[in-house]
Protein backbone atom coordinates (compact mmCIF):
# COMPACT_ATOMS: atom_id res chain seq x y z
CA UNK A 1 0.00 0.00 0.00
CA UNK A 2 1.36 3.41 -0.90
CA UNK A 3 1.66 5.81 1.51
CA UNK A 4 -0.12 9.25 1.02
CA UNK A 5 2.66 11.97 0.17
CA UNK A 6 3.40 14.22 3.43
CA UNK A 7 2.57 17.51 1.24
CA UNK A 8 -0.66 16.66 -0.69
CA UNK A 9 0.93 14.51 -4.06
CA UNK A 10 -2.69 14.19 -5.49
CA UNK A 11 -3.31 16.46 -8.32
CA UNK A 12 -7.01 17.72 -7.94
CA UNK A 13 -9.26 17.93 -11.26
CA UNK A 14 -11.72 20.71 -9.20
CA UNK A 15 -8.70 22.72 -8.27
CA UNK A 16 -7.08 22.70 -12.05
CA UNK A 17 -10.57 23.32 -13.21
CA UNK A 18 -10.62 26.77 -10.76
CA UNK A 19 -7.20 27.82 -11.09
CA UNK A 20 -7.57 27.69 -15.11
CA UNK A 21 -10.55 29.93 -14.91
CA UNK A 22 -8.70 32.39 -12.92
CA UNK A 23 -5.52 32.11 -15.25
CA UNK A 24 -6.33 31.07 -18.53
CA UNK A 25 -5.33 33.78 -21.06
CA UNK A 26 -8.18 35.30 -24.06
CA UNK A 27 -8.28 34.40 -27.48
CA UNK A 28 -5.27 31.95 -27.70
CA UNK A 29 -4.49 32.69 -31.29
CA UNK A 30 -4.41 36.17 -30.94
CA UNK A 31 -1.74 36.06 -28.66
CA UNK A 32 0.02 33.44 -30.78
CA UNK A 33 -0.03 36.02 -34.40
CA UNK A 34 1.46 38.69 -31.92
CA UNK A 35 3.80 36.84 -30.55
CA UNK A 36 5.28 35.40 -34.13
CA UNK A 37 4.78 38.90 -35.40
CA UNK A 38 6.88 40.24 -32.88
CA UNK A 39 9.22 37.66 -33.92
CA UNK A 40 9.15 38.42 -37.55
CA UNK A 41 9.85 42.26 -36.78
CA UNK A 42 12.88 41.67 -34.89
CA UNK A 43 14.50 38.97 -36.55
CA UNK A 44 14.08 40.93 -40.06
CA UNK A 45 15.38 44.13 -37.99
CA UNK A 46 18.72 41.84 -36.55
CA UNK A 47 19.26 40.80 -40.20
CA UNK A 48 18.68 44.33 -41.65
CA UNK A 49 21.33 45.24 -38.66
CA UNK A 50 23.82 42.06 -39.39
CA UNK A 51 23.68 43.10 -43.62
CA UNK A 52 24.84 46.52 -42.64
CA UNK A 53 27.21 45.57 -39.85
CA UNK A 54 30.01 43.74 -42.46
CA UNK A 55 30.58 46.94 -44.98
CA UNK A 56 30.38 49.02 -41.79
CA UNK A 57 33.05 47.47 -39.89
CA UNK A 58 35.33 47.19 -42.86
CA UNK A 59 34.92 50.87 -43.61
CA UNK A 60 35.47 51.56 -40.20
CA UNK A 61 39.08 49.41 -39.97
CA UNK A 62 40.02 51.37 -42.99
CA UNK A 63 39.02 54.33 -41.47
CA UNK A 64 41.22 53.63 -38.45
CA UNK A 65 43.98 52.36 -40.13
CA UNK A 66 44.30 55.51 -42.75
CA UNK A 67 43.70 57.27 -39.64
CA UNK A 68 46.82 55.65 -37.85
CA UNK A 69 49.09 55.95 -40.79
CA UNK A 70 48.32 59.81 -41.30
CA UNK A 71 49.47 59.78 -37.14
CA UNK A 72 52.63 58.47 -37.29
CA UNK A 73 53.22 60.48 -40.63
CA UNK A 74 52.56 63.59 -38.19
CA UNK A 75 54.87 61.94 -35.53
CA UNK A 76 57.89 61.69 -38.34
CA UNK A 77 57.65 64.99 -39.48
CA UNK A 78 57.92 66.08 -35.79
CA UNK A 79 61.14 64.24 -34.74
CA UNK A 80 62.66 65.25 -38.29
CA UNK A 81 62.53 68.79 -37.43
CA UNK A 82 63.51 68.48 -33.83
CA UNK A 83 66.36 66.47 -34.74
CA UNK A 84 67.57 69.68 -37.24
CA UNK A 85 67.18 72.39 -34.20
CA UNK A 86 69.06 70.06 -31.58
CA UNK A 87 72.09 69.43 -35.01
CA UNK A 88 72.17 72.96 -35.57
CA UNK A 89 71.30 74.69 -32.29
CA UNK A 90 68.90 76.68 -33.55
CA UNK A 91 65.01 77.17 -32.62
CA UNK A 92 62.74 76.01 -35.98
CA UNK A 93 61.33 79.01 -37.04
CA UNK A 94 57.31 79.62 -36.47
CA UNK A 95 55.49 78.58 -39.95
CA UNK A 96 53.70 81.69 -39.40
CA UNK A 97 57.06 83.93 -39.46
CA UNK A 98 58.47 81.48 -42.48
CA UNK A 99 55.45 82.41 -44.78
CA UNK A 100 55.61 86.25 -44.19
CA UNK A 101 59.58 86.00 -44.84
CA UNK A 102 58.86 84.06 -47.93
CA UNK A 103 55.90 86.58 -49.03
CA UNK A 104 58.32 89.80 -48.09
CA UNK A 105 60.97 88.27 -50.31
CA UNK A 106 58.87 87.39 -53.17
CA UNK A 107 57.99 91.49 -53.25
CA UNK B 1 2.52 11.46 -43.91
CA UNK B 2 3.79 13.37 -40.82
CA UNK B 3 1.75 16.07 -39.16
CA UNK B 4 3.52 18.62 -37.40
CA UNK B 5 2.20 18.59 -34.32
CA UNK B 6 3.09 14.89 -33.71
CA UNK B 7 6.74 16.49 -33.87
CA UNK B 8 8.49 16.49 -30.24
CA UNK B 9 9.52 19.79 -28.24
CA UNK B 10 12.76 18.37 -29.02
CA UNK B 11 12.56 18.21 -32.30
CA UNK B 12 11.50 22.03 -32.54
CA UNK B 13 13.97 23.30 -30.13
CA UNK B 14 16.89 21.58 -32.06
CA UNK B 15 15.28 23.28 -35.78
CA UNK B 16 15.17 26.60 -33.55
CA UNK B 17 17.95 26.82 -32.76
CA UNK B 18 19.18 26.55 -36.30
CA UNK B 19 17.19 29.40 -36.85
CA UNK B 20 13.76 27.82 -37.87
CA UNK B 21 11.39 30.50 -37.25
CA UNK B 22 8.00 28.56 -37.96
CA UNK B 23 9.07 25.74 -35.45
CA UNK B 24 9.63 28.28 -32.63
CA UNK B 25 6.25 29.78 -34.01
CA UNK B 26 5.13 26.31 -33.43
CA UNK B 27 6.66 25.93 -29.89
CA UNK B 28 4.63 29.23 -29.07
CA UNK B 29 1.46 27.89 -29.96
CA UNK B 30 2.22 24.64 -27.82
CA UNK B 31 3.16 26.50 -25.08
CA UNK B 32 1.50 29.91 -24.79
CA UNK B 33 -1.42 28.84 -22.60
CA UNK B 34 1.60 27.75 -19.75
CA UNK B 35 3.06 30.99 -20.32
CA UNK B 36 0.43 32.88 -20.06
CA UNK B 37 -0.66 30.96 -16.95
CA UNK B 38 2.72 31.46 -15.19
CA UNK B 39 2.88 35.00 -15.93
CA UNK B 40 -0.54 35.98 -14.83
CA UNK B 41 -0.19 33.69 -11.69
CA UNK B 42 3.22 36.26 -10.85
CA UNK B 43 1.64 39.52 -11.64
CA UNK B 44 -1.90 39.17 -11.51
CA UNK B 45 -3.16 41.52 -14.13
CA UNK B 46 -4.14 39.80 -17.84
CA UNK B 47 -2.69 42.74 -20.01
CA UNK B 48 0.81 42.87 -18.46
CA UNK B 49 0.90 39.49 -17.83
CA UNK B 50 0.41 38.67 -22.20
CA UNK B 51 3.05 41.45 -22.37
CA UNK B 52 5.42 39.31 -19.88
CA UNK B 53 4.20 36.40 -21.82
CA UNK B 54 5.82 37.76 -25.09
CA UNK B 55 8.71 38.95 -23.43
CA UNK B 56 9.34 35.38 -22.09
CA UNK B 57 9.04 34.13 -25.93
CA UNK B 58 11.53 36.42 -27.55
CA UNK B 59 13.87 36.13 -24.58
CA UNK B 60 13.19 32.15 -25.27
CA UNK B 61 14.36 32.97 -29.26
CA UNK B 62 17.41 34.63 -28.39
CA UNK B 63 18.40 31.86 -25.66
CA UNK B 64 17.54 28.88 -28.14
CA UNK B 65 21.88 28.48 -28.41
CA UNK B 66 21.76 28.25 -24.75
CA UNK B 67 18.58 25.44 -24.40
CA UNK B 68 20.22 21.87 -23.63
CA UNK B 69 17.86 19.76 -25.85
CA UNK B 70 18.93 17.00 -23.39
CA UNK B 71 16.42 18.58 -21.00
CA UNK B 72 12.91 19.22 -21.54
CA UNK B 73 11.74 22.11 -23.44
CA UNK B 74 8.76 23.05 -21.12
CA UNK B 75 10.82 23.96 -17.60
CA UNK B 76 13.10 25.73 -19.41
CA UNK B 77 10.62 27.83 -21.13
CA UNK B 78 8.59 28.18 -17.61
CA UNK B 79 11.65 29.53 -16.16
CA UNK B 80 12.05 31.96 -18.52
CA UNK B 81 8.43 33.31 -18.29
CA UNK B 82 8.96 33.22 -14.27
CA UNK B 83 11.93 35.99 -14.94
CA UNK B 84 10.27 37.30 -17.59
CA UNK B 85 6.93 38.44 -15.73
CA UNK B 86 9.33 39.43 -12.64
CA UNK B 87 11.43 41.68 -14.76
CA UNK B 88 8.20 43.26 -15.86
CA UNK B 89 7.24 43.96 -12.36
CA UNK B 90 10.18 45.93 -11.45
CA UNK B 91 9.66 47.72 -14.18
CA UNK B 92 6.45 49.09 -14.38
CA UNK B 93 5.48 48.50 -10.88
CA UNK B 94 2.30 46.34 -11.39
CA UNK B 95 -0.42 46.84 -9.42
CA UNK B 96 -0.58 43.60 -7.42
CA UNK B 97 -3.56 43.97 -5.59
CA UNK B 98 -5.84 44.28 -8.72
CA UNK B 99 -8.10 41.42 -9.27
CA UNK B 100 -8.09 39.95 -12.84
CA UNK B 101 -11.05 40.18 -14.87
CA UNK B 102 -12.61 37.03 -15.57
CA UNK B 103 -12.70 37.42 -19.38
CA UNK B 104 -12.68 33.95 -19.78
CA UNK B 105 -14.34 31.10 -18.51
CA UNK B 106 -12.99 27.24 -19.04
CA UNK B 107 -16.60 26.40 -17.39
CA UNK B 108 -19.92 28.38 -17.35
CA UNK B 109 -22.03 27.53 -14.66
CA UNK B 110 -25.67 27.64 -15.36
CA UNK B 111 -28.28 30.22 -14.67
CA UNK B 112 -29.17 28.07 -11.01
CA UNK B 113 -26.04 27.91 -10.29
CA UNK B 114 -24.48 31.56 -11.72
CA UNK B 115 -24.58 32.97 -7.69
CA UNK B 116 -22.71 30.26 -6.19
CA UNK B 117 -20.30 30.58 -8.98
CA UNK B 118 -19.78 34.08 -8.58
CA UNK B 119 -18.81 33.11 -5.18
CA UNK B 120 -16.31 30.85 -5.64
CA UNK B 121 -14.67 33.16 -8.11
CA UNK B 122 -14.63 35.61 -5.51
CA UNK B 123 -13.57 33.14 -2.89
CA UNK B 124 -10.61 32.34 -5.06
CA UNK B 125 -9.67 36.05 -5.73
CA UNK B 126 -9.02 36.50 -2.10
CA UNK B 127 -7.38 33.31 -1.73
CA UNK B 128 -5.35 33.99 -4.52
CA UNK B 129 -4.15 37.23 -2.93
CA UNK B 130 -3.18 35.53 0.01
CA UNK B 131 -0.95 33.15 -1.66
CA UNK B 132 2.54 34.23 -2.41
CA UNK B 133 3.69 34.55 -6.01
CA UNK B 134 5.58 32.12 -5.47
CA UNK B 135 2.55 29.16 -3.97
CA UNK B 136 0.14 30.74 -6.94
CA UNK B 137 3.24 29.34 -9.73
CA UNK B 138 3.56 26.32 -8.07
CA UNK B 139 -0.25 25.44 -8.11
CA UNK B 140 -0.32 26.30 -11.74
CA UNK B 141 2.70 24.05 -12.25
CA UNK B 142 1.58 21.13 -10.18
CA UNK B 143 -2.31 21.36 -10.57
CA UNK B 144 -2.87 22.75 -14.20
CA UNK B 145 0.68 21.97 -15.95
CA UNK B 146 1.22 18.61 -14.43
CA UNK B 147 4.50 19.09 -13.51
CA UNK B 148 6.38 16.92 -11.16
CA UNK B 149 7.39 18.48 -7.84
CA UNK B 150 10.96 18.37 -9.14
CA UNK B 151 10.05 20.46 -12.05
CA UNK B 152 8.01 22.83 -10.27
CA UNK B 153 11.12 23.60 -8.18
CA UNK B 154 13.21 23.60 -11.23
CA UNK B 155 11.19 26.29 -12.66
CA UNK B 156 10.99 28.21 -9.44
CA UNK B 157 14.35 28.05 -9.05
CA UNK B 158 14.12 26.25 -5.34
CA UNK B 159 14.94 23.26 -3.61
CA UNK B 160 12.28 20.33 -4.31
CA UNK B 161 11.48 20.46 -0.57
CA UNK B 162 10.57 23.67 -0.76
CA UNK B 163 8.42 23.63 -4.02
CA UNK B 164 6.61 20.45 -2.13
CA UNK B 165 6.57 22.78 0.93
CA UNK B 166 4.76 25.97 -1.36
CA UNK B 167 2.23 23.40 -2.62
CA UNK B 168 1.27 22.06 0.72
CA UNK B 169 0.57 25.56 2.17
CA UNK B 170 -1.32 26.70 -0.94
CA UNK B 171 -3.55 23.65 -0.79
CA UNK B 172 -4.25 23.95 2.90
CA UNK B 173 -4.93 27.81 2.62
CA UNK B 174 -7.48 27.10 -0.48
CA UNK B 175 -9.02 23.93 0.95
CA UNK B 176 -12.01 25.53 2.56
CA UNK B 177 -12.84 26.97 -0.95
CA UNK B 178 -12.91 23.50 -2.32
CA UNK B 179 -15.10 22.15 -0.14
CA UNK B 180 -17.48 25.10 -0.67
CA UNK B 181 -19.57 22.08 -2.80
Amino acid sequence: MTQPEPFGGERDPRLAAMLREQFDGADHAAFVARVREQLEYRVSAWEELARWARPGIAAAILALVMLSAWGALQLETEAASTDVAEATGLEPLDSDALIGVALGTAR
Amino acid sequence: MVRITAVSDVELARRAREGDREAFGLLVDRHAPMVRRICRAVLRHPEDADDAAQDAFLSAWNGMGRFDPGVAFSPWLGRIAMNAARDLRRRRRVRESEVIPSDTKSWTPGPDTAAHAALLRERMDRAMSELTERQRVALVLYEVEGYTHAEVAEVLGVPEGTARSDLFHAKRRLRPLLELD
